[in-house]
């Protein structure tokens, strides 16, 4: 379960920008530790119940303001522990496009994607409608994609970081 | 084109989360599982067995139980003893009350407890003495508030005997042989004209009605 899983929720993790994303998401499998006994359903079933778990721990993380938001570099690169083995920066053209979102957009596009959730799971995890869902997931690509796209003459303009 | 572009950003969004966990991270987040499964609280932060609002319940708690037992035992100060009184027995609890000092000698009196009449707050007044708000006169006592009376004012012509001082005895409403003994009692006043007012009135009183409209012009 942690191998299948692991994975996507430190990536969702770093994609948001969280400042300790490993420890996030060692507080996430902690959690499902404690209430895996009473756990029912299948593996997509199990996949929600980690990821909504993630959400809800993002969400408290950000109200604390215990641990703010990482900044990253105006080169796009997201910072790494040094303890931690150098498994490669996580494309950071991709992570820099990603900060230009709104938080809403990254939020439905991340849970769509890295997640790898459907339409109705996402809707139930951030209280929005399945139509509410597509709409900003859809304009969340398309600002990604003109973001991305190899044009030379436009200027990628990284938002300042937050405070 | 545009969906080639968006299928290829699909794939690098999925990739971000097909990153390997490292190993010494893997296993301490295994670790912290199994401690979690098992029943401890490893990564649980240290909470403070007491916060500040209960504290402050404890306080409020022990002024109320400190109070009530001081009030129950009747040992606050007279006045305070009595709002404790009041206010205690809305919730049923007997206080006594002591801000009047004669009902609890009173009571222990009548118990024949010496120590409870000792007991007994000291410093309020006896019962049945003036206090501050007494009124004059009402006990037969003359009060020890307002102005002292004058002699011959406001006393009548017999409250010191001398009929020349004070009211004249003529006054009132006496008859005509009456007023002349009066009179003759006191000449020198009598002399002066100090008549009775009110004997003035009497007589407007008694003077015949006006005939105004009643008579005839001319006439």
């Amino acid at each position: 379960m942690y191998d299948a899983l692991a994975p996507a929720v430190l990536g969702y993790f770093r994609a948001h920008r969280m400042a300790d994303p490993e420890g996030l998401t060692g507080d996430v499998f902690v959690s499902v530790a404690r209430r895996l006994r009473e756990f029912e359903g299948d593996d997509a079933a199990l996949r929600r119940w980690v990821f909504t778990i993630a959400h809800h721990r993002r969400v408290d993380e950000i109200r604390r303001g215990s641990r703010s938001p990482a900044l990253v570099p105006l080169d796009g690169t997201v910072e790494v522990r040094s303890s931690l083995p150098a498994h490669g920066p996580v494309d950071p053209d991709l992570v820099a496009a990603l900060a230009t979102l709104t938080d809403d957009q990254r939020q439905v596009v991340l849970l769509r994607h890295v997640a790898d959730l459907s339409v109705a799971d996402v809707a139930e995890i951030t209280g929005r409608s399945p139509g509410a869902v597509k709409m900003l997931t859809a304009r969340a690509i398309d600002s990604l994609a003109r973001q991305l796209a190899p044009s030379p003459d436009i200027d990628v303009e990284l938002p300042a970081p937050r405070p | 084109m545009v969906m080639s572009d968006h299928d290829d950003l699909a794939r690098r969004l999925s990739g971000l989360g097909d990153q390997p966990v490292p190993s010494d991270l893997r296993a301490q987040h295994l670790h912290a599982m199994r401690q979690a499964a098992d029943g401890s609280q490893p990564t649980a932060p240290a909470r403070r067995p007491f916060g500040r609002v209960a504290v402050a319940a404890a306080a409020l708690v022990g002024f109320l139980v400190g109070s009530t037992g001081f009030a129950m035992a009747g040992a606050l100060p007279g006045p305070v003893q009595g709002v404790a009184h009041d206010v205690l027995s809305v919730v049923q609890v007997d206080v006594p009350d002591w801000r009047n000092r004669g009902e609890c000698v009173s009571a222990a009196a009548r118990a024949g407890d010496e120590a409870a009449k000792a007991a007994c707050p000291k410093g309020g007044r006896p019962e049945g003495a003036p206090g501050r708000d007494h009124t004059p006169g009402s006990d037969g006592a003359p009060g020890t508030k307002g102005k002292p009376t004058k002699p011959g004012k406001a006393a009548g012509p017999n409250s010191d005997g001398d009929p020349c001082t004070g009211k004249p005895p003529w006054a009132g409403r006496k008859t005509a042989e009456e007023k002349a003994a009066a009179k003759a009692t006191c000449p020198d006043r009598a002399a002066d004209g100090q008549d009775d007012p009110v004997d003035d009135e009497l007589e407007e009183e008694q003077a015949p009605p006006a005939t105004e409209g009643e008579q005839p012009p001319g006439s």
